[in-house]
This record gives structure tokens, sequence and C-alpha cells, in this order.
């Protein structure tokens, strides 16, 4: 089987997917972070296609290869919402296992309130529930870089030098413990980060759905990184407001454990994904 | 800017060969040979990690491979073609003088190409290659478990290819020689697993019959990293012999890998070759 890939127009704009293997047990639609990441961060869930799964990935609008609107209209979270469900229709990929990284986990919990019926369950891989809890969380862990490292930061953000590699240097050091704490980065992660471009357009202001979580009742994974930005105190409320989620934290990886533990991250998630489909089967 | 990743066709010896190139040359350009001598570049895409230490990376499919031609005439699929093939890739693309790095099949390749078109290369990356088709044909890495071997040998004398015993062990060769990883990477086990099931490739003549360049290694006068697994499918004596051969040559073994270390362990694979690549100061430009 082919991968297959190309554009889709979802609510008037093209968005670019791609396609690997066939549904033999089911679809994961799989959301990116950002907002303003590209699918090829999320690229290794296309392991999962040789245990009978297949894997849909898709550019958000504004990011990679789909159109990019300049109006920030087209950056609101309610329509975020209804693009996932768009693409998940156009494409006729029926009930999906609904995985989102980051942002995309952000994503993926409003498409379940919104869309329960699309879904056979959630993956929410370093996502979160509170915007505002999150930008905390990820200001603390910055204010507790060594103070050198702060003070080239602040250095270069006050002169609005930010293409200084000084400046690149001493956030990378930032992004290596809490982002992606491979010495290498893979091509396609590392090409995600030069590409990146900021979709936010205070979609997520004042963003806070943690008392409507009880309100989801899918079968639900969460996973986050021992060194995770999105840290435990934004990703166990995720845990607590879900009833019968499952919590795994990856040994030693921060924000990219699929590609920081590719293996163990894809056993956990095609083990919950089997357990998912075997239920399914007995129902 | 970061360049964008690029694919295409060039026409070689009058086929068209699919290639797909990543980065810019900053420092230098890394001409890629996937394994085979019928796997796709599919199976080797992580050397593209490359690309952020400064070094355009371009890899292609081999005639009959992917998306390349596939003339039928089995004269198309011979060792002396498949080294022009590398040379008309490289001049095609304009690609410059090269690093040359093979893998498996396309090490073997790599040596080849080294003798024929030395001035084409800047250095030699050869991991999991061979000098000689005997070694590379019959002789096992120790660490192969013996009831591996031995159905394996049995039964493919017999031809009994479908023979529940030699699957197994095939299938146990591959977890414990070829990647050890639990997981497969989707794209080795796409090129892998595609690769096997064409058998177009079963009614092509062994273009390696008979070929051992053991001999001919001491002419290769290019700087040359050699790597190897400590499981690898191919045996430790072609590393060794490669190393004995190519005068100055650097043999690393990878203690935890078998044949596909730019996988197994690729963060520490694309440090080791970087590192290489970042002793060998390309000649500098004239300046006018």
């Amino acid at each position: 089987m082919e991968p297959t890939g190309g554009y889709i127009k979802v609510l008037g704009f093209k968005l670019y997917y791609r396609s690997f293997g066939r549904p033999e047990k089911g679809t994961v639609l799989a959301l990116h972070g950002g907002p303003g990441c590209r699918l090829d961060s999320l690229l290794p869930l296309a392991d999962l296609v040789q245990f009978g799964y297949r894997v849909v990935l898709y550019d958000q609008i504004g990011c990679g290869k789909s159109e990019r609107p300049t109006s920030t209209e087209y950056y609101t979270q309610s329509r975020a919402v209804d693009e996932v469900e768009g693409v998940r229709k156009v494409l006729r990929l029926g009930r999906v296992h609904l995985f989102g990284g980051s942002y995309g986990g952000a994503l993926a919990l409003d498409v379940a309130l919104k869309y329960p019926k699309s879904l056979r369950s959630l993956v929410v891989y370093s996502g979160f529930a509170n915007s505002a809890l999150f930008e905390k969380e990820f200001a603390r862990l910055q204010s507790e870089m060594p103070k050198g490292i702060r003070d080239t930061v602040e250095k270069y953000k006050a002169k609005g030098d930010l293409k200084n590699p000084k400046y690149l240097a001493a956030v990378r050091v930032f992004d290596y413990r809490y982002f992606c704490r491979l010495r290498v980065w893979p091509y396609d992660y590392w090409y995600m980060v030069e590409h990146f471009v900021d979709q936010e357009h205070g979609r997520l202001n004042g963003w806070d759905i943690t008392d409507r979580l009880p309100e989801i009742g899918l079968p639900c994974l969460i996973t986050m990184g021992e060194y995770d930005v999105v840290t435990p105190k934004c990703v166990r409320p995720v845990h607590r407001g879900i009833r019968g989620s499952k919590l795994v934290v990856f040994h030693r990886c921060s924000h990219a454990a699929i590609w920081e533990d590719r293996v163990r991250c894809i056993e956990v998630i095609r083990d919950f994904l089997d357990g998912v489909e075997n239920r399914r089967t007995l129902d | 800017m970061i360049a964008e990743p690029s694919s295409g066709f060039v026409s070689v010896q009058g086929h068209r060969i699919c290639y797909r190139s990543f980065g810019t040359p900053d420092k230098g350009t890394v001409l890629a040979l996937a394994g085979g001598p019928f796997g796709t570049h599919g199976q080797i895409l992580s050397i593209a990690d490359l690309v952020q230490f400064g070094y355009r990376v371009v890899m292609y499919d081999y005639l009959g491979c992917g998306r390349s031609d596939r003339p039928k005439a089995a004269r198309h699929y011979t060792q002396v073609r498949a080294v022009d093939e590398a040379e008309g890739v490289r001049r095609a693309l304009r690609l410059g003088k090269v690093h040359l790095l093979g893998i498996s099949y396309g090490g073997a390749l790599a040596l080849d190409v080294a003798l024929e078109y030395p001035k084409s290369i800047l250095s030699l990356i050869v991991s999991s290659g061979f000098p000689s088709n005997a070694i590379h044909t019959e002789e096992w890495n120790p660490n192969t478990p013996r009831w591996v071997r031995e159905a394996i040998t049995r039964y493919a004398d017999k031809g009994d290819f479908r023979n529940p015993r030699y699957v197994a062990a095939r299938k146990a060769l591959y977890r414990i020689n070829v990647c050890r990883l639990r997981i497969w990477p989707y794209d080795l086990w796409e090129s892998l697993a595609r690769g096997a099931s064409d058998s177009f490739f079963d009614t092509l003549p062994d273009r390696l019959e008979g070929w051992d360049i053991t001999e001919r290694l001491s002419e290769i006068r290019l700087p040359c990293l050699i790597i190897a697994g400590r499981y690898d499918l191919e045996s430790p004596k072609s590393a060794r012999a490669i190393h004995r051969g190519v005068r100055g040559s650097k043999l690393v073994m990878f203690a935890n890998c078998s044949h596909t270390a730019f996988w197994e362990d690729r963060e520490r694979f694309i440090e080791v070759v970087r590192d290489f690549l970042d002793t060998i100061s390309p000649s500098p430009r004239k300046r006018p």
C-alpha cells in the first residue's frame, strides 16, 4: 500500500494531508501542535501502519503546505475544531482515533467535546486544558534557566535582534531541555522547528475547558515526557477530568517523546489503540 | 532561510532516476547509496539528519527500484552500470565533489565508485558494507544464533523458502541482525517489505557473482570511515577487510546495533558521520 497525500478543500481553504497504510483495525487522525507546526513533527505515527492502522496527518490552516490566509478571522479555536471534523468528513475516514500533540492535544479535547460521535478514542500527547496555566508554567520554566542564558535572551530581545546567533543559541538551550532532548534532531523535527510560523493569533486567550472534561466519555490515553514543557501541573488536570483515562509518562523524554523514545511511544499508543479495538469487537 | 527539500527525476544513461535532495551544501554534499541492490531510498532517510550540520544530502532510487525507470532487460542491472549510475547522478545534479556514503550493498557500490571515479569523491563512508561477495554470502556474524544459521542454510539449499522453519528463522534474523528496534521505523519497514514482495528482482542474475575487490582496496586514497554493528548481518570480517585495505581508514563499531545503525542508534550514527565529515576540509575555493 503506497502512502498517499495531496490537497483537500476544507471550510474553503486548501489543506495538505498525508495518509499511510490501510484501516485494517482503524484510522488514526493526528493533529500537530503550535499553533504553527506542521505534520512533519508527527511522522513517526506512521510506524502504526505495520500494526493495522491507517494514519492520516494534515497541516492545519496557515501551517506547512496548507493555504495561509492572512486575516486573523481564520485562526480561531472554534474554526480549528470544525476544520478537524471537516478533514475527517472530506477524507471519509469514518470514526477515528484522534491523536493530538501539544496544542493539537488541546484541540483534540475541544473536538471530543463538540463531535464525540466522530471519535472512537482520544490520545492527548503533551496536551493541556487550560492555556493560562500552561503559560504560567512555561514562564516558570524559563525563569528557572541559568542566569547567563536568561540575560542573553533578555539582552537581544530588548534590542529586537532576534536573529543574532547568540540569542538563538541561548534559546536552543531551553529547547534542548524541554522540547526535544536529542543531541541530533531528526530531520523532520528540525525542519518543522526551522519553519515554525506562530499562528496562535490569540485563539487560546482565556481558553480553559478543565470543568468540561468530565463530559468526555471516550477511551482516553494521556501522555507526557518526564521533562515536558507541558508540565505535570498542566497534564494532571486532564487525567483527573477524563474518567477512566490512562496517563503514561515517558522516562527521559521532554516534549517530543515520539522522536526521543520512538519505539516505546509507538508501543504505548499501539497497545492503547489495540485495547480500544478489542473492546469494540467484544461489544 | 532553510532550503526546501526537493525531488524529481534526472536522466542517467537514458533512464529516469528518481532523486531527493535535502538542505544546502554549506559545508559539502553527501551522496547516499541505499542497500539492496534493490532497496529504495526510503530505507536511509535518517541520513537527512546531517542537514542541520550544514550538509546537503542527496539520495536516489537505483534503476529498477522505487520510482526510477524499470527497463526489463537484464543487461541494465550490472555492477558496472550501477557504478556509472552513481557517477551519472552526481553529474546530472551538478553536485561537485561529494562525500559518498553507502549502506550495505550501497557500501560495496561506494567502494567500486571510489575505485572508478576517485576524483568525484571527497571522502568515503561505508556502513555495513563488504569488499567481496564471498565474505558477504558465506560468512555469518558470530552473533547470529546457530539455529537461525542452520535453518536458513538447510532450507535455502533445498530452495524451500516457504517452509515455516525457514520463515521463522528469517524473521528472527531480521530482528537480531538487520534491525534490533522492537518497532521498525515506517520508512525502513515499508522499503524492506516492498522490496521483498517484488518478484521482478528474482528474475535478474546476481550482479555480484564472483565480485571481489579486496586486493584493490589499497588503491583507494580517500579519507574513509567504516561503520559496522556488533550484531551486523554483514560479518565483521567484511568491515575488518575494508579497514585493512583502505589505508588510514577509521573503523567505528556500534555495540548495540546490527545492520541499520542509522536507525537503531540514529543520534550517535549521525554524530559519528558528522564528526568525520567535519574533519575533512574541502579543497579551498580559488579566490580571485
